[in-house]
């Protein structure tokens, strides 16, 4: 039952999505996977939490995307829109006062198009729950472009390389991880924001 | 890989024997699913749901459109019907309007672990939990821990679980103190073997230490929980597993909601834990307290019964949770109690098709096993579910449950296919 038919029916990013919709087109997901009408979303359960640097740091795996326009590229003399998604693994003990990056992939994907992977390191420092990471510089190699593309980012931007920053904030309140990233991709610079969610 | 192979043979006997049971049960409804004169249950023009009373006669022909033929239906008034049509009949009948599969809603755990000092002890008789609470400190250096016991069961337990299960890991406190937070050390995700991996990892990380703040942690748990169910992030039952050696810590109160350990417990007993249970939340706890909670039997207990699990025929002030308090070595006892929680957080419900025009009186359920033929699972209210009850019921909160063989069928089996029709009067049971 993990996975299938995408389409959960208004549901949650978590639903078990069914094997697949029957006649009608109505999988499992879409009767599982909607919120729950029945739940009060008036009931409230408080209890003042812990502050930061405390105990708000919770590990997980974050998943989300980013987004930036390339500037002043060799190839490219308008910016050009860089996407792609961002995942990491935040580990430590509960105790800790730091959350490690145990793994971190970053997928760039330009408007060209041409895809990079690279890794990232960096850790959460639990007091204040800033995020500070880097993108592993990776050379550009040919085998990661198109013929075309390869020989003319070769010819302008000879040895090209990615690498980057990124500077944030978790949330554990929202289960989130969101801040700025900054690359230097083949010379050009391409800076903005990132969201990632820890996933369930 | 042998005991992968003898599970598999067990469950797959287990499965013949509750396939048995229906089979029998199935023959009988063929012979009653032929709409012969006289023996039509309520026919669909007349928008019956199958409990049809006397007078109320079909006017459709017997065949392929499914419609039985003849006088009234044959129960009287408050016993269902018995099933007229087969589950190929209503899927091919003109009151069919569409299916969809559904299944069974999985559950949802969060464990809410103790990891306060005195789980650094050796259980009694080594140390006894008078000495351990002032002094939290591991005597006997050979022994295992109350902490290493804990995780041990734990990690052995969760194998007990299906892979459709969603688990995740709270500890308290989560600061060598009194601090609890709603987002748990492991998020609540499915059972995969990764997941596995990453309790493991988190379980064998922490170490005790701290106070206890079994209020606030058990409080954060039930928002969590809550938040993400109404965020629709999980859908499903939902479970505390609360697991502790100690009582609430005073100076973990959170003034002005609570200003001691007592006024806290109160709190939770009489205010947290029926107001997570009740309708609009539906989050049941488990409590389990093991050795070194003797000092708060009564609190863990009363615990337990406000949150819906109380065991059978237990007192209210002593034992409604599973008490391992007296038990040295606890290992295996709380393993024991846990795949007994475990066990119980394997329920039977089906969320309803939403808005199904006529209401549940024109769904059905049917089942497919391994692309096998489907049949119907009849809806039988003549009993309550855990009282002799064989098919499915309408349950509060949008649900429905399965009862009897069929519900043991598909806990038996996860590769169960499960389908709702709508549009034909609902079956009632053989």
């Amino acid at each position: 039952m993990e996975g299938g038919a995408g389409a959960a029916g208004g549901g949650g990013v978590a639903e078990p999505a069914g094997s697949g919709g029957s006649v009608a087109g109505q999988g499992a997901g879409g009767v599982a996977g909607r919120t729950d009408p029945t739940l009060d979303p008036d009931a409230a359960f408080d209890w003042t939490a812990t502050l930061p640097s405390r105990g708000m740091c919770a590990g997980g795996r974050f998943s989300g995307t980013f987004g930036c326009d390339l500037q002043n590229a060799p190839l490219l003399p308008i910016p050009s829109r860089v996407e792609g998604t961002i995942v990491l693994d935040l580990i430590g003990p509960t105790e800790a006062q730091t959350l490690d990056v145990a793994m971190g992939r970053i997928n760039v994907i330009t408007a060209s198009p041409m895809s990079f992977d690279a890794g990232i390191e960096g850790a959460v420092l639990c007091a204040g729950n800033g995020f500070m990471g880097q993108v592993q510089e990776t050379n550009v190699t040919q085998a990661q472009l198109g013929p075309l593309i390869t020989f003319l980012w070769n010819v302008m931007t000879p040895n090209a390389t990615l690498q980057g920053a990124l500077g944030g904030r978790l949330v554990a309140q929202s289960l989130s991880l969101t801040g700025e990233i900054t690359m230097l991709i083949g010379g050009g610079t391409c800076r903005g924001p990132f969201d990632l969610r820890a996933q369930l | 890989m042998s005991g992968e192979r003898s599970r598999t043979i067990a469950r797959r006997l287990l499965v013949g024997a509750i396939l048995v049971v229906l089979g029998c049960a199935r023959d009988s409804a063929i012979d009653g699913e032929r709409p012969t004169a006289g023996r039509g249950a309520a026919a669909a023009d007349g928008g019956a749901s199958g409990r049809g009373e006397a007078g109320n006669a079909g006017t459709g022909t017997s065949g392929s459109d499914g419609a039985g033929t003849g006088e009234a239906g044959v129960g009287t008034a408050g016993r269902p019907s018995p099933p007229v049509f087969d589950a190929n009949t209503i899927v091919m009948s003109s009151c069919y309007q569409r299916s969809a599969e559904t299944e069974i809603l999985p559950p949802n755990i969060l464990f809410v672990i103790d990891r306060s000092g005195s789980m650094a002890c050796n259980p009694p008789p080594i140390t006894d939990s008078q000495t351990c609470e002032t002094d939290f400190k591991r005597t006997a250096t050979d022994q295992p821990t109350k902490w290493e016991i804990t995780q041990q069961a734990l990690v052995e337990s969760l194998k007990a679980l299906p892979e459709t299960a969603r688990v995740g890991v709270s500890y308290f406190s989560n600061d060598d103190s009194c601090g609890v937070h709603p987002s748990p050390s492991v998020p609540i995700s499915r059972i995969s073997p990764a997941q596995r991996e990453v309790i493991e990892g988190s379980l064998r990380n922490v170490q005790p230490g701290g106070a206890t703040p079994l209020v606030g942690a058990t409080v954060l748990a039930y928002r969590h929980i809550h938040d993400l169910a109404l965020a629709g992030r999980i859908s499903g039952n939902k479970f505390v597993v609360l697991i502790t050696d100690g009582k609430q810590s005073d100076s973990c109160s959170d003034p002005p909601r609570c200003a001691s350990a007592e006024q806290c417990t109160e709190l939770l007993v009489n205010g947290e834990v029926p107001r997570a249970a009740a309708m609009g939340v539906g989050i049941r706890t488990f409590v389990i307290g093991v050795p070194g909670s003797e000092q708060d039997q009564r609190t863990l207990s009363r615990i337990a019964l406000a949150g819906m699990t109380a065991r059978p025929g237990c007192e209210e002030n002593r034992n409604c949770h599973f008490d391992l308090s007296g038990r040295g070595d606890f290992g295996a006892p709380l393993q024991e109690a846990l795949i007994n929680v475990l066990g119980q957080t394997r329920t039977c419900d089906i969320r309803t098709p939403p808005s199904p025009e006529g209401g549940l009186d024109l769904v059905n359920l049917l089942f497919r096993m391994h692309g096998n033929e489907r049949r119907i699972i009849p809806q039988d209210t003549s009993a309550a579910c855990d009282n002799g009850a064989q098919g499915w019921q309408p349950i509060d909160g949008g649900r429905i449950r399965l009862c009897g063989a069929y519900c043991e069928l598909v806990k038996a089996d996860p590769d169960i296919q499960l389908e709702f029709v709508i549009g034909c009067p609902v079956q009632g049971p053989q």
